[in-house]
């Protein structure tokens, strides 16, 4: 049975609660999804060192596949809450922008910035450098538009309080994740990595995560959606045969 | 011997030239005048004009003088993307200012007196550029509302650069420019060059002449007092040799000595028409043939580090009250001797001017 690994960060957690649920008659897959360990605040998260994941990595065969997903979260960490000093970007749509006192930073800056963070850590490579089964790069959902939704599921998020008046508008979170993907994209061609999109079926209209695939918190998704990039992801292991 | 008094028995060593630019160790050699104005670490000095500018800004900073600059980019973006994106080359992101016609016209428009007609360079593999600052953003700006919105903040930090500037020190660079036939606007560079569609029915061939810059540059100074009274001006010329002329007919190295001249006597004229005016020699300096081309780095237009710390050194010298050691440091000297630490001094300076050679 073809074997699909997945390693990633807290977005993984979507992915292994659907597998109770995954069914398929047209194809079985062993799935292994896991959460890189990582230690913040002292307290220790995550179910494999890496350590670990690269001696399961360097035996995965050529018609299994490798899913990492560990980029692509900077949209959160800049995006979900205001920063001190206000910034948009062009599609942003933000009315009174200057005056309001934000500050544009161009499309090319912030890709740039977005770029030189993913050059600083090798992790990626490593991995890759390890397998000889096809490897995707898995992005994470798109921003959630209901922020009424956020507000009443988290009240902190990476040790900043959120209230009412510090959470960034919607607009401006789908810009931001929509420019650091378009970032991913050549990161990841240029590191031969392909890249896997979010389900097509996950997303809103305008491009945001549907609520029925909302996990309980800001930013991730449930294991509904878990399913829809299982799915996803047999289907490329099914085109690959 | 002649005893009998003439005005020149009078006169300091400065005057001479055995005695202050033969005889002097070229370290030594300081041509500097009367200069009389004084910086201290809270004087928020500001900078513009053509690259040699930028060597002037990198120094002041690194000798702990306020360097002003007041579109800094945001503070997410770690430093090596914002030199990538020229926040703090200027001290504003105009880029390269060639020309007095330029300067005048970034303050026109900052001040909405003036909107060129030609407002946008779109080019074919879709990237937008602001034909006043083509080099300004790599990889361009993704769309004409991107470019819009970044010359509105881009021209808000202009009028506060001009507004709250203790010292303005500007480097005029050429006479040599490009402006459009419909109003007048002057472009850093030759349309097509680095952007945009050269047309010969649109694009115009200026090169100024001493009335022109002397009449730019005034009319630049009067603007500048209107809005901050108590602005001091230091002008310069750079020693960079053009990189190529336009002029018919011109061979490259006479239109470099005309165009030369004619800022240097603009300056001249401009000094001793403005008391807030005053030149600093740093033309002499890296030209004067006391150092025997020695501040010319191999293609013969490039500064070299050596050269750049013999202005600042005495820049700083004059311009403040510590003392600062004429001759270059022995860790100056060991850089100096090091090739490759004088190229990326070189480097360091962007000249969108190389664009017409290649």
């Amino acid at each position: 049975m073809p074997q699909i690994f997945v390693i990633g960060d807290s977005h993984t957690r979507a992915l292994k609660t659907a597998v109770p649920s995954f069914d398929r008659s047209d194809m079985k897959v062993d799935f292994h999804i896991h959460w890189r360990m990582s230690i913040k605040n002292g307290v220790t998260r995550g179910d494999i060192e890496l350590s670990e994941a690269k001696k399961s990595i360097s035996k995965l065969q050529v018609n299994d596949m490798l899913v990492i997903s560990i980029l692509g979260t900077m949209h959160n960490i800049l995006g979900l809450i205001k920063h001190s000093q206000p910034f948009y970007t062009i599609d942003s749509k933000l009315d009174k922008s200057i005056s309001d006192g934000y500050e544009l930073i161009p499309a090319k800056c912030m890709q740039d910035f977005f770029y030189n963070q993913w050059e600083k850590s090798n992790i990626l490579s490593d991995l890759k450098s390890l397998s000889i089964a096809p490897v995707y790069h898995l992005m994470p959902p798109p921003p959630k538009e209901n922020i009424e939704f956020i507000k009443s599921k988290t009240s902190n998020y990476r040790g900043s309080v959120i209230d009412e008046n510090n959470l960034n508008k919607s607009d401006f979170r789908l810009a931001l994740w929509q420019l650091e993907m378009y970032a991913l994209e050549k990161f990841l061609c240029d590191m031969g990595v392909k890249m896997l999109m979010p389900p097509n079926q996950s997303l809103s209209e305008h491009g945001y995560l549907k609520e029925q695939y909302f996990a309980n918190d800001a930013t991730h998704a449930n294991a509904e959606y878990g399913l829809l990039v299982l799915n996803q992801l047999a289907d490329m292991l099914k085109d690959n045969e | 011997m002649n005893n009998k008094f003439h005005p020149y028995k009078a006169l300091s060593n400065k005057s001479f030239w055995n005695r202050s630019v033969a005889k002097p160790p070229s370290a030594e050699v300081d041509p500097v005048g009367k200069f009389d104005l004084q910086l201290t670490p809270e004087t928020k000095v500001a900078t513009a004009g053509s690259c040699f500018a930028q060597h002037i800004a990198r120094h002041l900073q690194k000798s702990g003088f306020h360097y002003y600059v007041t579109e800094q980019g945001h503070p997410i973006l770690p430093q090596n993307i914002r030199d990538k994106h020229h926040y703090g080359t200027f001290s504003a992101r105009y880029g390269n200012i060639y020309t007095a016609r330029q300067l005048l016209q970034l303050f026109h428009r900052a001040y909405g007196e003036f909107s060129p007609i030609e407002d946008v360079w779109i080019e074919e593999d879709g990237r937008v550029l602001d034909p006043y600052r083509p080099t300004i953003q790599p990889g361009g700006f993704i769309s004409m509302a991107e470019m819009h919105a970044d010359r509105h903040q881009h021209l808000q930090a202009v009028r506060r650069m001009f507004e709250t500037l203790d010292v303005f020190v500007f480097t005029l660079g050429l006479t040599e420019c490009w402006v459009s036939k419909k109003d007048g606007a002057a472009f850093p560079l030759c349309p097509g060059v680095e952007g945009g569609a050269f047309d010969p029915d649109q694009h115009l061939f200026l090169n100024q002449g001493v009335s022109d810059v002397v009449q730019d540059m005034s009319a630049f100074i009067g603007a500048l007092k209107n809005v901050n009274p108590r602005a001091q001006i230091v002008l310069t010329v750079s020693p960079v040799p053009l990189m190529a002329t336009a002029e018919p007919e011109a061979h490259v190295l006479c239109a470099t000595t005309y165009s030369k001249s004619v800022l240097r006597v603009a300056a001249d004229m401009l000094r001793k028409s403005f008391a807030n005016v005053r030149y600093f020699p740093s033309y002499e300096i890296i030209t004067g043939s006391f150092s025997r081309g020695r501040y010319f780095a191999e293609d013969l237009r490039n500064v070299t580090e050596e050269g750049v710390s013999h202005v600042m050194r005495l820049f700083l010298h004059h311009a403040t009250e510590s003392a600062v050691n004429l001759t270059a440091s022995h860790s100056e000297k060991k850089n100096i001797d090091d090739f490759i630490a004088q190229a990326e001094a070189i480097v360091q300076v962007e000249c969108d001017e190389i664009a017409l050679d290649r």
